[in-house]
């Protein structure tokens, strides 16, 4: 006890300490021994920048700084969670995907989408269910979780599997890491599905007199249907059916559209088109009572 | 109270210490290269358009370990007037031809040194990179000419081929044809696919030689090499360029027996004492090695043919041997003054960026990327001593 008290134990005591903290950040991989806190899944590697061998086993662990894969044997790598700029999903086989649900995806999941001006492009992340395999049933479910990040001038990704049970923990815990929130574009399907069976009477005709390019499909000449959905303030979401008729399962494509009040010049054309870089595209359509502008 | 400052100093300088690693990235806001290496196809477009928009420009795009794709982009440009991408990739028999054709339509043109960098060996022409520049360029077709194994098959049915020796002769009348329609051979796929291109300025459409379009049999004016060991396939350049032939394309992944390197002939005599001569090397190198090979020729006066060091290099039969590549160099009659070669290689492109920054601070313009095996190689070119008369 009364060595506890003695100058040379505080004179050890405090020699320990300063060697502990000059030598704590010269620790190689100093970070790579931290003790990672959260749940581990369980993961298949499946592709990346990671340094260990594709379709291994991981532990996939998710604490305030880092996502950690963690195979058996080797060390586990880290991406920093402050530098994701994007998560992706792709669930394989879950259930069969339409067509029209696809041209939903590629409407409003492609770069545009999240980068809209409006919106502002910033580190969103997305999660996207890719639902656009084949329309026949599968037996295989297969979670497929794409991480993206940026570090200094790299923009890297990660590509893992997970077990349908640990897939929506683990995206919920990727989610309060991140401080970011995302979309289920499977959920904002079956949303808008709703939203465009209830607005059908609303529907726009329109009638294209010449191949016109919306979004990232060409629309033939014709007639076709639009459903606006407003979203907020001078801003929607354009939904094309052609024919007559709003048939969901016929959906030709989507995009976002600015709304305007309705042009003063009341005889002008009801579609109007630009050109640009040899393609055509739509630049207003004009109704009694807005005018829709296309970006 | 002393010892509590020294011993707060201390802290505060461990604690500092840990933080400067990660401040020393970007010293502005401007990096002179962005590097990409993710897995998804449709990804690596994405990325690149956006890093596009910032005023870069694609250098070099290859498959990377880990099954993902590697990129590098340079900043050239003001980022109000950005280049466009398309990667354009072959899904079965769809009409490739077609596709790259509606998109050449558009104002993109094949970027030829970035075609051919699919996973297969030896490469297909399974992927192709597309750039519309901000100024469009003079419209472009192109035409793709079988260049396989069916079309190898098909040629052997002719008796008159069967003492043919050169493949690309297999294909004379398809390729007669396109070179007297004003496309020229803008690269070779060997076992795949021979791309022509033609822009507006050609044969018929006012502008280019009419030579081509009048000869019967324009295709003589190439000749061609097969997939020769380095020492080989030095001599046989010697002597094409000593003949008046310079080297239009070299395919390192050519099939065994296969056409390697495309020759096309000079216009002038090359028996006249003031003919323009074409010089050439070639060697064998690996990853360790290939710097030191690269400077020791350009010492010489030589300079890298970049089709040579392009993609994606397989370990070979020996796993304990770093897998090999073929470098042919060239030296042009225009050129004075010496090259110098940097490579810089990693497991992760990422890896590279401060060493990247550094070497372009010093001159280096990256040429591409090189996937070897395991590692991921930047070929950096430094031509101060350039001097194009």
């Amino acid at each position: 006890m009364k060595f506890l008290h003695s100058s040379s134990h505080r004179r050890l005591m405090r020699g320990v300490m300063l060697l502990a903290c000059i030598a704590m950040p010269l620790l190689p991989e100093a970070k790579g021994v931290e003790k990672v806190s959260g749940k581990p899944w369980q993961a298949v590697y499946l592709a990346g920048v990671a340094p260990f061998p594709r379709n291994v086993n991981v532990q996939v662990t998710i604490d305030a700084e880092s996502l950690r894969l963690a195979p058996r044997k080797t060390d586990s790598f880290a991406v920093p969670v402050n530098s994701i700029t994007l998560v992706s999903t792709n669930v394989k086989g879950s259930h069969p995907a339409s067509r029209a649900e696809w041209r939903f995806l590629e409407g409003f999941m492609s770069y545009a989408a999240g980068c809209y001006p409006p919106q502002g492009c910033g580190a969103v992340v997305m999660f996207t269910s890719f639902l656009m395999l084949a329309s026949y049933p599968m037996k295989s479910h297969d979670y497929l979780v794409s991480v993206s990040w940026r570090e200094g001038t790299a923009d890297e990704e990660v590509l893992f599997r997970v077990g349908p049970k640990d897939y929506a923990t683990l995206l919920a815990e990727l989610e309060k890491a991140t401080g970011k929130k995302w979309k289920n574009m499977d959920t904002e399907w079956a949303k808008v599905h709703q939203e465009i069976t209830s607005q059908q009477g609303s529907k726009i005709s329109i009638q294209l007199d010449r191949k016109v390019r919306v979004g990232k499909f060409d629309l033939k000449p014709g007639a076709y249907q639009a459903v606006l959905l407003e979203r907020e303030a001078q801003r929607g979401e354009l939904y094309f059916f052609p024919g007559e008729q709003v048939n969901i399962e016929h959906l030709t494509t989507a995009t976002w559209v600015e709304i305007a009040p309705a042009a003063a010049d009341a005889a002008s054309a009801p579609v109007t088109f630009r050109e640009k870089d040899g393609t055509t595209t739509l630049d207003e359509i004009h109704m009694p009572s807005l005018t829709v502008r296309f970006p | 109270m002393k010892r509590q400052i020294e011993l707060g100093i201390v802290i505060a300088v461990a604690l500092l210490s840990r933080a400067l690693p990660a401040q020393e990235a970007q010293v502005d806001g401007s990096p002179r290269y962005r590097l990409l290496q993710v897995v998804e196809l449709s990804t690596v477009q994405e990325k690149v358009n956006e890093i596009a928009a910032e005023g870069y420009r694609l250098v070099g795009a290859v498959p990377a370990p880990g099954g993902t794709w590697a990129t590098i982009m340079e900043k050239v440009e003001a980022p109000s007037k950005p280049c466009k991408y398309l990667l354009l990739a072959r899904k079965g028999e769809r009409d490739f031809q077609g596709q790259i054709n509606e998109a050449a339509s558009q104002g993109f043109r094949l970027l030829p040194r970035n075609l051919a960098q699919g996973r297969t060996q030896p490469p297909q022409f399974d992927v192709a990179w597309m750039e519309k520049p901000a100024v469009p360029p003079a419209a472009t077709q192109y035409l793709l000419i079988p260049f396989g194994a069916k079309m190898a098959a098909k040629a052997s049915l002719n008796p008159a081929l069967w003492a043919e020796t050169n493949p690309l002769h297999y294909i004379r009348p398809q390729i007669n044809a396109a070179l007297q329609q004003g496309y020229k051979i803008e690269r070779i796929v060997s076992g795949a696919v021979v791309v022509m291109e033609k822009s507006s300025g050609g044969v018929g459409e006012g502008g280019g030689s009419t030579s081509q379009a009048s000869d019967p049999d324009p295709l003589s004016r190439y000749h061609t090499l097969g997939n020769y060991r380095a020492g080989r396939l030095r001599k046989r350049l010697q002597q094409e360029a000593l003949g008046g032939y310079h080297l239009l394309d070299f395919a390192p992944y050519a099939p065994k027996m296969w056409t390697a390197a495309v020759l096309e002939k000079d216009g002038s005599d090359p028996s006249a004492s003031n003919a323009v001569k074409y010089q050439y090397t070639a060697f064998a190198s690996n990853l360790p090695k290939l710097e030191k090979d690269l400077n020791s020729h350009a010492a010489a006066g030589f300079r890298l043919f970049p089709q040579s060091l392009l993609g994606a290099f397989q370990p070979q039969a020996r796993p304990d041997k770093p897998p090999r590549c073929r470098v042919v160099m060239e030296k042009a009659p225009e050129v004075l003054g010496q090259c110098q070669y940097r490579v810089l290689a990693a497991a992760r492109l990422s890896d590279l960026s401060a060493d990247l920054e550094k070497a372009a601070g010093e001159g280096f313009r990256a040429l591409g990327i090189v996937s070897f095996d395991h590692s991921l190689a930047v070929v950096l070119e430094k031509s101060g001593m350039e001097n194009r008369k």
